[in-house]
């Protein structure tokens, strides 16, 4: 990450610098990821406004491949630093297509998924082709991209033709296609020969979580603007605001310096955890952007469970990722995830039942409640350094 | 040593960013839905409060070096800025009332946050203690703002953040307090790749009222690329040349990013009403001058920061830097002579212009010998 938290080094070039006359590839890193979380920002946007089960499904189906695109993408980046500028190119290509595939997204399925398609099938040809860059600049590449690119164009062959197999034939295709892209990952050696940068990984996967949640401040105050500040709820902003802290909170103490763990099925499951954990946030702004905009207004009850699912399912992600990292407070502090997580429903049910039409209670508790996971896993985690400590003495 | 597991600061500075850029966008949108002179002068105002917290709140982290509970609590208190800057689209004539306060807390926490960097790190003192009372008395200020008849409060504001950036024009030198100047490069590298990267949110989010069809897509790839090119100028210079040396040219160096990220903030708001063109609150002449006069103020600031490297090829690029600046103007003049020219033409103008610039730009300069790599670094977000 270019953000650099090591003593003084004036004589040493800046690491968001890299080349000279050229960006740097952490530039580009940061640059690449904030395209694929406006794009996110943007499909949240279309669901608040059309919040159907079929929109939700369409949403989630785009979600996932972009998320897979960035995860390829980035691993590319892991395995081979060297960037030229045919290959930065392709990068900026890539980011315009992701910007265009999204705004068409969210038009909705009826109206656009026929250009969502072939949208996201150019986007893995170029995928595709910055792997053939990377085998031509550097031959020690080419037991990793060469059967990814014959992958790849399969994948994109498969998920541009699904509009002309029918209206919903991207519902089978299209996972279809999810599949034969991570395929090549499940081999005995999916890297081809590479080592993987476990440090760039762990960063790359923190910085686009934690720009990941800073969407969610965007979210909220763009969909608070649409009202004058009279008509929100602050009460319901300020809990929102600390459930996202807690969440940065929760990942950032343990994820980044824990990394995935050493083995190839470590390896993909610690990085695929990141797609229901990254959704889940996503559903967080839209929820929380819900509640802030419910302050006297009459809401359906079932509205509690936008912000109460998407949270569920942070937690759980959490559980998974403490699991992974195999410490050995790791069974307790999961232990308390999964309590919160069976809590979420229960406050839910109860607060909905005492006031039907009111988010900004549910808000309080679900802010308590995530409160309470960050302290208990902290303590738990603080008793066990020290029985080591102790131990150790 | 036990110590408590906690989110690394880099992963802290990463968030603190996204909220004041989060803070930005919403100010944005409230000058797209009411495009006035006032609306502007309104907006430009609270941007430049906010930028002027996050510049305080940068330096005295990056002296510190150090990261604490406390200080990581009043930093994340910082968020009362967003809900400032909400209040704040609101609009000029509404919710002033709010603004002004809101503000005023957040000045609190950033002299709390220098009372506590000078007691952990007492070479700060009188680096923080003048910088607590400039806080302080402009927090009172802005508090007692609402007082004042609208718009006659926004002087007493202009009086405010004078107190408040009085400080930083004291002879005091940073280097020897520990200023890292390679890591506020950083940081301000970083604050502008996320504005960047905001526009995009902008601009998707307003194309995403109308079907794609609907919309002037050569408008979305015009504004696209615009935004491309200041990425491609800002990191393929700034970043290697580094920050300039020296109290005055430092200062000027970090302030000439605030019309920087104006710039930034104007190239999307322009590049949404050139996008819609058909929605009521906006017109060809908006959108135009909007995106003339930003890419004007982003070129101008790139100049500014060429100028201040002070080297051969610098000097070069900064001069070329002024006369695209002064081209856009001319085709602004131009374009306002014709009756303004179509808004789709006005973007793609000025994306080609500024695509120009940059491939001029790259073979303007001399090749560089390539700094040695730096040795391999443990994760910052760990």
């Amino acid at each position: 990450m270019a953000v650099s938290s090591d003593p003084p080094a004036q004589n040493a070039p800046s690491t968001i610098a890299g080349l000279v006359g050229a960006p740097g590839p952490i530039a580009l890193e940061l640059f690449y990821d904030l395209i694929f979380v406006a794009s996110v920002v943007v499909l949240s946007d279309s669901y608040s406004h059309h919040p159907t089960a079929q929109n939700l499904l369409w949403l989630v189906s785009v979600f996932a491949l972009i998320w897979l695109i960035w995860m390829q993408t980035s691993l590319l980046f892991n395995l081979d630093r060297e960037q030229n500028n045919l290959m930065r190119a392709l990068v900026l290509g890539q980011m315009l297509l992701i910007v265009l595939l999204s705004i068409s997204a969210a038009d909705d399925l009826e109206t656009h998924s026929r250009l969502v398609g072939p949208l996201l099938g150019l986007t893995l040809l170029l995928v595709s082709a910055m792997l053939a860059v990377s085998a031509r600049g550097n031959p020690k590449m080419a037991g990793y991209t060469r059967i990814r690119i014959r992958y790849f164009v399969v994948a994109a062959a498969l998920i541009a033709c699904s509009p002309r197999v029918g209206e919903n034939a991207y519902l089978v295709l299209w996972p279809l296609g999810f599949l034969i892209v991570l395929a090549p990952s499940l081999r005995s050696d999916p890297l081809g020969g590479q080592t993987i940068k476990t440090h760039h990984l762990v960063e790359r996967f923190g910085a686009f979580t934690v720009i990941m949640l800073g969407e969610t401040f965007v979210k909220t105050a763009l969909t608070a603007t649409e009202y004058d500040m009279k008509g929100l709820s602050v009460i319901s902003l300020l809990a929102n605001f600390v459930i996202v802290f807690a969440i940065w909170w929760l990942y950032f103490s343990n994820a980044p310096s824990v990394g995935p763990t050493a083995g190839r099925g470590g390896h993909n499951t610690w990085m695929l955890t990141h797609l229901p954990l990254h959704l889940s946030i996503v559903g967080v702004a839209v929820g929380a952007a819900l509640a802030t905009n419910s302050f006297g207004k009459e809401v359906p009850s079932s509205a509690a469970l936008y912000l109460s699912l998407p949270l569920c399912g942070v937690l759980i992600s959490m559980i998974v990722l403490e699991l992974l990292s195999g410490q050995a407070h790791s069974k307790r502090v999961a232990g308390i995830f999964a309590a919160a997580c069976l809590a979420v429903p229960v406050a839910t049910i109860v607060t909905v039942t005492i006031s039907s039409n009111e988010l900004r209670g549910l808000s309080v508790v679900l802010a308590v409640l995530m409160v309470s996971s960050v302290v208990g896993s902290n303590s738990i985690r603080s008793k066990v350094a020290k029985q080591a400590a102790g131990t150790r003495a | 040593m036990l110590k408590r597991r906690t989110p690394a600061p880099a992963a802290l500075e990463l968030l603190y960013d996204l909220f004041f850029v989060a803070a930005v966008v919403v100010l944005s949108f409230g000058y797209s839905h009411d495009p006035t002179l006032a609306n502007l002068a309104w907006i430009a105002m609270v941007f430049t409060l906010i930028w002027a917290v996050w510049v305080a709140t940068t330096l005295v982290l990056n002296l510190l070096g150090r990261d604490s509970t406390v200080i990581r609590t009043l930093v994340i208190g910082q968020i009362l800025l967003l809900i400032a800057a909400v209040s704040a689209a609101d609009g000029i004539y509404a919710h002033t009332l709010v603004t002004g306060p809101l503000y005023s807390v957040t000045l609190l926490l950033l002299a709390g946050i220098h009372w506590k960097a000078q007691q952990l790190k007492p070479e700060l003192r009188s680096f923080s203690i003048i910088r607590i009372w400039a806080c302080v008395a402009a927090a009172l200020v802005f508090a007692f703002s609402p007082w004042y008849p609208d718009p006659g409060y926004l002087l007493l504001w202009l009086f405010g953040l004078i107190i408040l950036i009085s400080p930083a024009f004291r002879t005091q030198p940073l280097e020897p307090l520990g200023l890292d100047t390679k890591k506020l490069a950083e940081r301000l590298g970083i604050f502008t790749v996320i504005m960047l990267g905001e526009s995009f949110v902008k601009t998707s989010l307003t194309a995403t009222e109308s079907n794609l069809v609907g919309l002037e897509i050569e408008c979305v790839l015009g504004a696209i690329m615009i935004v491309l090119s200041i990425w491609w100028l800002y990191f393929a210079n700034v970043p290697a040349e580094g920050e300039v040396t020296g109290r005055t040219a430092h200062r000027f160096w970090a302030i000439v990013h605030l019309p920087l990220h104006i710039g930034i903030a104007g190239i999307a708001v322009g590049a949404t009403m050139a996008v819609l063109p058909h929605s009521s609150h906006t017109d060809e002449a908006n959108s135009t001058w909007t995106l003339v006069l930003s890419v004007g103020l982003v070129l101008i600031s790139l100049a500014a920061i060429e100028f201040l490297a002070n080297d051969r090829n610098s000097r070069k690029a900064g001069a070329f830097f002024l006369g695209a600046a002064a081209l856009s103007g001319v085709f602004g003049i131009f374009s306002a002579r014709r009756d303004y020219v179509d808004s789709q033409i006005a973007t793609l103008v000025l994306a080609g212009l500024m695509v120009l610039v940059v491939c001029c730009e790259h073979f303007l300069r001399q090749p560089e010998e390539q700094p040695e790599e730096r040795p391999k670094q443990e994760s910052s977000l760990s």
